[in-house]
């Protein structure tokens, strides 16, 4: 089951190194800020139920294919792939122009779930599921 | 039983990616979380290996191993004799 959206952003002036691109480690930021923008605004899981989901990441990758620049606006397009053979839950980033014809960047992240003390949970929690088909709908 | 054990064995191989193993190469009794050291007594996994295993035995058993379970990761036979064991309730 996959679900996709998008979201803009703008570097920041602080996003720049010395060569005038972005920084490599700022893509990582971006990727978050689209994941946390997607639980927050697409799922609609509430702050106080967002700060009892611990999802730590288990793998992450990126691929810098063009350099991000101050002045232009980019979107970021997340898909977000859920198996229920699967304990893990895998996000995808496309980081492209506004009007989705180059893109500058491919990345992904792994997530596990785990309970406040860290132990691990072995099933992707019920909750996620539901509101994921919930949207499909 | 060995059906069964060779059957688990080849999940664990092929969903954590072992491509350079057989069920032959395996000892069934090493401990998983041991590390792969030079006499290669452990199979070296982690905890979120461990995810793997559950997801492939859901998948192919239709078992739900939960958190309580976390006792039958000790090596590869206290997982086959959980898994048998499970079977068998259900098929009773």
């Amino acid at each position: 089951m996959t679900l996709s959206f998008k979201y803009k952003f703008k570097p920041r002036f602080s996003d720049i190194d010395r060569y005038g691109i972005a920084h490599h480690s700022k893509y990582f930021c971006w990727f978050e800020e689209a994941r946390y923008y997607f639980l927050e605004s697409i799922l609609k899981i509430p702050q106080e139920e967002l700060v009892q989901l611990y999802a730590p990441i288990t793998s992450l990758k990126a691929d810098y294919k063009k350099s991000i620049i101050f002045e232009n606006s980019y979107v970021i397009v997340v898909s977000l792939s859920i198996d229920e053979f699967k304990s893990f839950v895998q996000f995808q980033y496309e980081i492209m122009d506004c009007n989705e014809e180059t893109i500058y960047a491919k990345g992904l992240t792994e997530h596990v779930f785990t309970k406040s003390n860290g132990e691990l949970l072995f099933e992707i929690p019920d909750f996620l599921y539901e509101k994921i088909k919930l949207i499909r709908k | 039983m060995e059906d069964l054990k060779r059957e688990v064995c080849e999940m664990i191989l092929e969903r954590l990616g072992f491509d350079d193993l057989t069920v032959n190469d395996v000892d069934f009794q090493a401990p998983l979380f041991a590390a792969q050291d030079k006499e290669g007594i452990g199979l070296g996994l982690d905890s979120v290996d461990t995810l793997e295993i559950v997801a492939g035995i859901r998948q192919n058993y239709s078992i739900r191993i939960t958190e309580n379970d976390m006792h039958i990761f000790k090596n590869i036979d206290t997982i086959v004799d959980f898994v048998d064991q499970k079977l068998s309730s259900n098929a009773s």
